[in-house]
C-alpha cells in the first residue's frame, strides 16, 4: 500500500483495519503536508497582459465521444450496445445524411455541441486537444481524479488548488505581479479569486503557507449580486472584533465573515457594472457571428442573448466577472457535485443534450468576450483577448456503450479551450489536436480511446501547468511535481502542435 | 444460503473467513420475517472504557451548571432538539449564580433513557394526525394540516416536520439517524442527478426509518439497499454499482479491476433509460462464469494474486460488501467525519476502533456510541449545520408555527429543503438535504457565499422575526388566539401585561419579569449562544440599552459595507433604574432588546459551533 493509498484509508475514506502496523498514521501525515509545491523553485517571469483564466469544470467525467466521433465506427463494432441502434445517424457523417448524420468535418458528434464546436474552431476561438490521458496515476475514482485535476498533480494529500497555487504566486512575487496589473498593492485588487460554484478543490488551502485575505477565494452566486451588505447596528461588529480577539477558535467562520465584511465592499463597488446589458454596434459585429445570437435592437446596435439554459447563467456571470472586473484573474466553475456527466446510463439521450447546451453557451461566451474588448457593457475600458476559458472534467469515459446506455469511467479525455489570444503563442487557437485509437478487447466492458502511438498526449497536470505558464512561471514542472509518481513534474501543453486535417470537407 | 453462493478462494485468508461467518449473520438477520415484532426497547448502547468512553450522569452532574447545559444542547441537537433556558435553569434564583432545575440536572440520563424509547401508538397518531391534517375519521382535511408542504418535494421536507414534532423518544430519535444517512454518500438519494426520483428519496428514507426502527443491523441494511433501485439509480451500471459499492461502503478506491468483474458478475441487471422511467430491468442470461475479486495484492507488483472473493451474481457481490470487515469501519467513518468534522482523523479512527471493540452493530449503536462518548460531548467542537441550528434554536425559542410569522409559517419546512427563492433554502448555504450525490461534505460549507446565506437566514428570518418566536395573538378562523412563546404568554393570572394597549392578552412570562438587565441579558445569550455575556459583552450592550446617552456610529448613515465615520448620540432605553433604583428592563423593550442581542450574537463566529466544553 503506497503513501496515497494509506491516507484514503487512514482519514480521508478508509478504514482502520487496514492501517500498517509498521507506519503511524502522524508521521505520513506530516509527510503528506510536507509535499507542499516549492514556490520559491519557481521561476517567475511576468509581463502583461496577465491572463484572466475561467475554468469551466464538468464534474463526474465526460465522455471524449462528442468531441471525438473518429473512431467510431471501430467503437460501434467492438461494443456491447449497439451504437447504431441507439443513437441515430451516430455513424454517418453530416455529408452523407445532411438530416441524421453525426459526424460533422472534424469529427465531432452533431447533436452533441458539434455544430457549435465546428464554428468555434473555425472562427480561431477554440481548440480541441482529444488526447489528455492519466498514465502518471491512472485512477478512475471520482475523488481521487477530481482532486488531480483541480491540484494539477498527482500528489494531492494536502496539496493545494491550481487557484490557491496562483494566489501563492501572487502573493510572493508580488511587484512582478502588480507591475504587470498596473497596480500598486495587493491590496487593491477586487474578487482576484472567484469560485462560482461554491467551495471548490481548485481553492483548497495550502496547509504550510497562509494567504491574505485579500488573496483568498471569494464565492459568489451566479446573479453576481450583492448578499453581504449588512447594514444595521455597526456597533456590535467593533464589539464583535474586540471579543474576537480574546479568542483563539472559531477561525473558520471568523475569516467567512471577515470575507462577508470585504466582499460587501467590493462588490458594492463594481456591481453596477455586472448589470449592464449585453449591447454592442451591429457595424463591429463580423457578419460570421451575427448570424446567430444577436437580436436587432433596430437602432444600429444588436444585443448579445445567451440561451436559456443549465450552463447558461454560470458561464454568462464568469465571463461577465472576467470581462467587467479585470482584477478578477482566476474563476472556476462547474456543476457541483457528480450526477452532471457521470454518464453511466444516459450516453444516449441526456448526455449529447447536455453537451449542446454547453457548446451553444460557450459559442454566445466567446462573443461576449470578443466583442467586450475595447470598451465592455458596463463602461469599462479594456483588451479581453486576456480571457481564456478551459472546460474539462475528472477524466474520460469508456468507449464501450454499457447495458444501460452510457459509458463506466475511462482515462482519455478532450480540453477544450478558448479565447485568450493574447496570452497564448500564435497559432493556439483553430485546430483539433491529437488522434486517438480504441483499445480492449472487443464485446467487453473495458474499451477505451488512448492516444494513437505517434499522437501528441499530455497529462492534466498540464493543463495547470499552462496557466502556470501563462502567469509566467517559467519552469511550471516544480508546481506540478509528485515526489513519488512524477518527480520531474509535467509541462505545459505545446499549444504550437499542428492541427488535425478535417476528415472531409464542409 | 447466502454465504454458499460466496465461494472463498482456494488462497483464502483470514478476511474471507472472518466474512463468512459475517454473512451468515447476514443470512439470518436479512431473513427475519417482517411481521415479527421488534425489540421495542433495545439495550442501551454503551462505551464502557477507551477511547470511545461514554460520559456517565456523573461525568455529567460533576459538570458546572452552563457547561451541563451546554453538553446538553450538544446531546439534543443530534435529534435536532433544543432546550428553553427556563426548563433548565432555575430562574426564580436569578442567572448571576445559575442553578439547574431538577430537569437539567438530570438531563442527560432522561435524554439517554428518551431515545432507548418508542413512542405509544396515540402519540404517533397524533403527530402523524397534525402533520396530514386528518380529522377524527382519519380523513385528511386541508385546514387541518399544521404544515404546508409542496407537492413535488415533500419527500425532503417532511423528515424535519416529523423530527420537529415528535416528542424525544426513540422515534424522534431513528428519524434523526435517517436523515442523518439520507445526506451521506452512504444513503443520499442523490436528488440532483437526472437518473433519480423524488420518489426514490421517499423510499429510502422510509426503509432506513423502518429498518433501523425494527432493530436491523448495519450489514442487513446494507445489504437490503444495494439491489434496490434507488442504489442502481444512482449506480446506473453493474461495473459503477461495483466501483460504488466497493469505495462508498467499504472505502476501497481505485479498484477498476473489481469492478469490471462485478459489472460481469451484474451483467444481467439493466438500468432502463430515462424514455422508459429508469426501471430495473433483468435479463434471462445472468453471468455463469465466476470472477474473483478483492484479491490482495501481496508481492507489490499491482496485480491481485491472493485470498479475495469468489462471485458469479450481483447477489454474490452484495454479499461480499454487506458481510465485509470494513463494512462497519469505514460506515462508522463516514458517520464520525460529520460528528467529528475539524477533528484529527486519527480521533475519527480511534473512536471508531473504540465502538467497533465494543460490539457496535446497528445504526442506533454507532450513533448512540458518537453522540454519548466523552470525545464528542466534551472534547469536540465543529460548525453546525444549519438545520442542526434552526431546529434546536426553534426549541429554545418557543417557536410555535401558529405564529405565522414570515418563514417560520406553515412553510418552514419547505423553505428550508426546496424553496429556493427563500432564504432559509439550505441549498443556498452548499448544504441542501437529499440533494448531493455525495451527501453533504462533512465540514459545514464556510466559503463567503454559503456562509453568508446561512447568517442572514439565521439573523434575518429566525432572530429578526420575533413575532414567530416571542408570543403574540392572531386571529384563527376570526377568533382571537394568544400563541405563548419565548417572552410572552397567554395566562391573565400572571405578571403585569406587557402592552396592555395593542397585545391585551400578552402577558410576559413570570420567570422573566423578575430578571434584572444584565440576568435578562444572559438568559437571551444563553438560549441563542449556551454562555452568559462575558464582562465586555456585558458592559457594552447594557451601555447601548440603557437610558444613558452613547455615542455610536450612526445608523442611518451607513454605507454598503456597514462602515461610518459618524458617531451619534444614542438612547435605546431598553432599561431604566425603577423608583428604588434597581435597574429594570421596561414593559414595552423585552422583545426589542431580545432582537437586538440576538443580532449581536449573530455576528459572532462561536455562535455557528458546537463548542468543546471547558474553554
Amino acid at each position: 500500500m503506497n503513501r496515497r493509498d494509506f491516507l484514503k484509508f487512514a482519514g480521508l475514506g478508509g478504514t482502520a483495519l487496514y492501517v500498517p502496523a509498521t507506519f503511524t498514521l502522524d508521521a505520513l501525515l506530516q509527510r503528506s503536508w510536507a509535499a507542499s509545491p516549492d514556490y520559491d523553485a519557481a521561476e517567475v517571469s511576468v509581463t502583461a497582459p496577465l491572463p484572466q483564466v475561467i475554468n469551466i469544470f464538468l464534474y463526474g467525467g465526460p465522455s471524449e465521444l462528442s468531441g471525438n466521433l473518429t473512431q467510431i465506427e471501430d467503437i460501434a463494432a467492438a461494443s456491447q450496445s449497439s451504437y447504431a441502434n441507439n443513437i441515430r445517424g451516430i455513424l454517418a457523417t453530416t455529408a452523407d445524411d445532411p438530416e441524421d448524420g453525426q459526424i460533422t468535418p472534424r469529427g465531432f458528434w452533431r447533436d452533441a455541441g458539434g455544430q457549435a464546436m465546428e464554428f468555434l474552431v473555425n472562427r480561431g476561438y477554440m481548440t480541441v486537444y482529444r488526447t489528455m490521458v492519466k498514465r502518471v496515476n491512472d485512477s478512475r475514482s471520482h475523488r481521487e481524479s477530481i482532486f488531480q485535476a483541480q491540484k494539477g498533480t498527482t500528489d494531492v494529500e494536502g496539496r493545494p488548488g491550481i487557484g490557491t497555487v496562483l494566489a501563492q504566486l501572487l502573493s510572493r512575487n508580488a511587484g512582478q505581479y502588480l507591475a504587470a496589473l498596473g497596480k500598486g498593492s495587493l491590496g487593491e485588487l477586487i474578487l482576484p479569486f472567484v469560485s462560482l460554484e461554491g467551495e471548490t478543490t481548485f481553492f483548497a488551502p495550502d496547509p504550510g503557507a497562509e494567504l491574505d485575505l485579500g488573496l483568498r477565494y471569494q464565492t459568489l452566486g451566479t446573479d453576481l449580486e450583492n448578499p453581504f451588505a449588512r447594514r444595521m447596528e455597526p456597533i456590535f461588529d467593533q464589539l464583535v472584533e474586540a471579543v474576537n480577539g480574546t479568542q483563539g477558535r472559531f477561525s473558520r467562520v471568523k475569516l467567512a465573515l471577515e470575507a462577508r465584511a470585504q466582499l460587501a465592499a467590493q462588490i458594492g463597488d463594481i456591481g453596477a457594472r455586472f448589470e449592464a446589458p449585453l449591447v454592442f454596434s451591429q457595424a463591429a459585429i463580423d457578419p460570421e457571428d451575427l448570424a446567430e445570437d444577436f437580436q436587432d435592437n433596430g437602432d444600429g446596435t444588436v444585443t448579445l442573448q445567451y440561451p436559456n439554459n443549465r450552463f447558461a447563467e454560470q458561464i454568462r456571470a464568469a465571463v461577465t466577472l472576467a470581462v467587467e472586473n479585470p482584477d478578477t484573474l482566476f474563476i472556476s466553475a462547474g456543476n457541483v457535485g457528480l450526477g452532471g456527466w457521470d454518464d453511466h446510463n444516459n450516453g444516449c439521450d441526456r448526455y449529447a443534450e447536455r453537451m449542446q447546451d454547453l457548446f451553444e453557451t460557450l459559442r454566445v461566451a466567446c462573443k461576449h468576450i470578443r466583442y467586450a474588448d475595447g470598451t465592455t457593457p458596463g463602461g469599462v475600458a479594456r483588451s479581453t483577448g486576456n480571457i481564456l476559458i478551459n472546460v474539462y472534467g475528472e477524466f474520460g469515459r469508456r468507449c464501450n456503450l454499457n447495458g444501460s446506455c452510457g459509458w463506466d469511467h475511462g482515462n482519455l479525455q478532450n480540453l477544450f479551450t478558448l479565447m485568450g489570444a493574447a496570452v497564448r503563442p500564435a497559432g493556439a487557437l483553430g485546430k483539433v489536436v491529437g488522434r486517438t485509437r480504441r483499445s480492449g478487447t472487443p464485446g467487453t466492458n473495458n474499451q477505451v480511446q488512448v492516444p494513437a502511438p505517434d499522437s501528441y498526449e499530455f497529462e492534466p497536470a498540464a493543463v495547470a501547468a499552462t496557466i502556470y505558464r501563462a502567469f509566467g512561471v517559467l519552469n511550471p514542472e516544480v508546481l506540478t511535481a509528485d515526489p513519488v509518481l512524477n518527480p520531474a513534474g509535467s509541462g505545459p501543453i505545446d499549444q504550437t502542435v499542428a492541427g488535425e486535417p478535417p476528415l472531409f470537407s464542409a | 444460503m447466502l454465504a454458499a453462493s460466496v465461494s472463498p478462494h482456494p488462497k483464502g485468508s483470514v478476511m474471507q473467513r472472518v466474512a463468512s461467518i459475517v454473512l451468515l449473520a447476514v443470512a439470518a438477520l436479512g431473513g427475519c420475517d417482517a411481521d415479527v415484532p421488534s425489540d421495542p426497547a433495545p439495550e442501551d448502547f454503551s462505551v464502557p472504557s477507551g477511547y470511545g468512553q461514554s460520559l456517565s450522569e456523573a461525568d455529567y452532574r460533576a459538570l458546572d451548571a452552563v457547561a451541563k447545559y451546554q453538553v446538553a444542547t450538544k446531546l439534543a441537537a443530534a435529534v435536532y432538539k433544543g432546550i428553553p433556558v427556563q426548563d433548565f435553569f432555575d430562574l426564580s434564583r436569578g442567572l448571576n449564580n445559575p442553578r439547574t432545575t431538577d430537569f437539567g440536572e438530570n438531563y442527560y440520563g432522561t435524554f439517554r433513557a428518551a431515545v432507548a424509547r418508542d413512542l405509544d401508538t396515540e402519540t404517533v397518531r397524533e403527530v402523524r394526525a397534525a402533520i396530514y391534517g386528518l380529522d377524527e375519521a382519519g380523513n385528511p382535511q386541508e385546514d387541518l394540516r399544521k404544515y404546508n408542504f409542496s407537492a413535488e418535494a415533500r419527500p425532503k421536507e417532511e423528515p424535519y416536520a416529523l423530527i420537529h414534532d415528535y416528542p424525544l423518544s426513540r422515534n424522534a430519535f431513528v428519524n434523526a439517524i435517517a436523515l442523518m444517512l439520507s445526506n451521506t454518500i452512504l444513503f443520499s438519494c442523490a436528488e440532483e442527478m437526472e437518473s433519480t426520483s423524488m420518489n426514490d428519496c421517499q423510499k429510502t428514507y422510509v426503509y432506513l426509518v423502518s429498518s433501523i426502527g425494527a432493530g436491523q443491523s448495519i450489514r442487513s441494511i446494507v445489504r437490503g439497499y444495494l439491489p434496490s433501485i434507488m442504489n442502481w439509480r444512482i449506480g446506473r451500471s453493474g461495473q459503477n454499482v461495483g466501483v460504488e459499492g466497493l469505495e462508498e461502503f467499504l472505502g476501497l478506491f481505485d479498484r477498476a479491476e473489481d469492478a469490471d468483474k462485478v459489472g460481469v458478475a451484474c451483467q444481467d441487471i439493466i438500468l432502463l433509460p430515462e424514455d422508459q422511467n429508469y426501471e430495473l430491468s433483468q435479463t434471462n442470461f445472468p453471468n455463469t462464469e465466476p470472477q474473483v475479486i478483492l484479491q490482495e495484492d501481496t508481492d507489490g507488483d499491482g496485480v491481485g494474486d491472493s485470498g479475495g472473493y469468489y462471485i458469479t451474481t450481483c447477489e454474490d457481490f452484495y454479499n461480499v460488501v454487506a458481510g465485509h470487515p470494513l463494512l462497519l469501519p469505514r460506515v462508522c467513518e463516514v458517520v464520525t467525519n460529520y460528528y467529528l468534522a475539524e477533528r484529527d482523523p486519527a480521533d475519527r479512527l480511534a473512536l471508531c476502533d473504540s465502538l467497533i471493540a465494543a460490539g457496535m452493530e446497528t445504526f442506533e449503536d454507532l450513533f448512540k456510541g458518537v453522540i454519548f462518548s466523552r470525545e464528542y460531548l466534551l472534547g469536540t467542537e465543529r460548525v453546525r449545520g444549519f438545520d442542526e441550528y434552526l431546529l434546536p434554536l426553534l426549541d429554545a425559542l418557543r417557536w410555535d408555527v401558529r405564529a405565522d410569522a414570515g418563514s417560520l409559517d406553515e412553510r418552514i419546512w419547505r423553505n428550508m429543503a426546496s424553496n429556493r427563492f427563500n432564504r432559509l433554502y439550505m441549498g443556498n448555504m452548499g448544504w441542501a438535504t437529499m440533494t448531493y450525490k455525495i451527501g453533504r461534505l462533512p465540514e459545514v460549507p464556510t466559503d463567503p457565499l454559503s456562509f453568508v446565506s446561512y447568517h442572514n437566514a439565521l439573523r434575518d428570518s429566525v432572530f429578526f422575526n420575533s413575532n414567530a418566536w416571542a408570543g403574540r395573538r392572531r386571529d384563527i378562523d376570526g377568533e382571537p388566539v394568544f400563541i405563548d412563546g419565548l417572552l410572552f404568554v397567554s395566562d391573565e393570572a400572571v405578571a403585569p401585561a406587557a402592552d396592555e394597549d395593542d397585545e391585551p392578552d400578552a402577558h410576559l412570562r413570570p420567570e422573566l419579569a423578575a430578571l434584572s438587565p444584565s440576568e435578562y441579558l444572559d438568559f437571551l445569550f444563553l438560549t441563542a449562544l449556551q454562555r452568559r455575556a462575558q464582562s465586555d459583552e456585558r458592559e457594552a450592550l447594557l451601555a447601548l440599552f440603557g437610558p444613558e446617552e452613547v455615542l455610536a456610529p450612526d445608523v442611518n448613515d451607513v454605507d454598503e459595507d456597514g462602515d461610518t465615520t459618524e458617531q451619534v448620540p444614542v438612547n435605546r432605553w431598553y432599561w431604566r433604574y425603577d423608583e428604588n433604583g434597581r435597574p429594570r428592563v421596561n414593559d414595552w423593550a423585552w422583545d426589542d432588546m431580545a432582537r437586538a442581542t440576538f443580532d449581536y450574537i449573530s455576528r459572532l463566529p462561536e455562535a455557528y459551533y458546537l463548542r468543546r466544553i471547558g474553554e
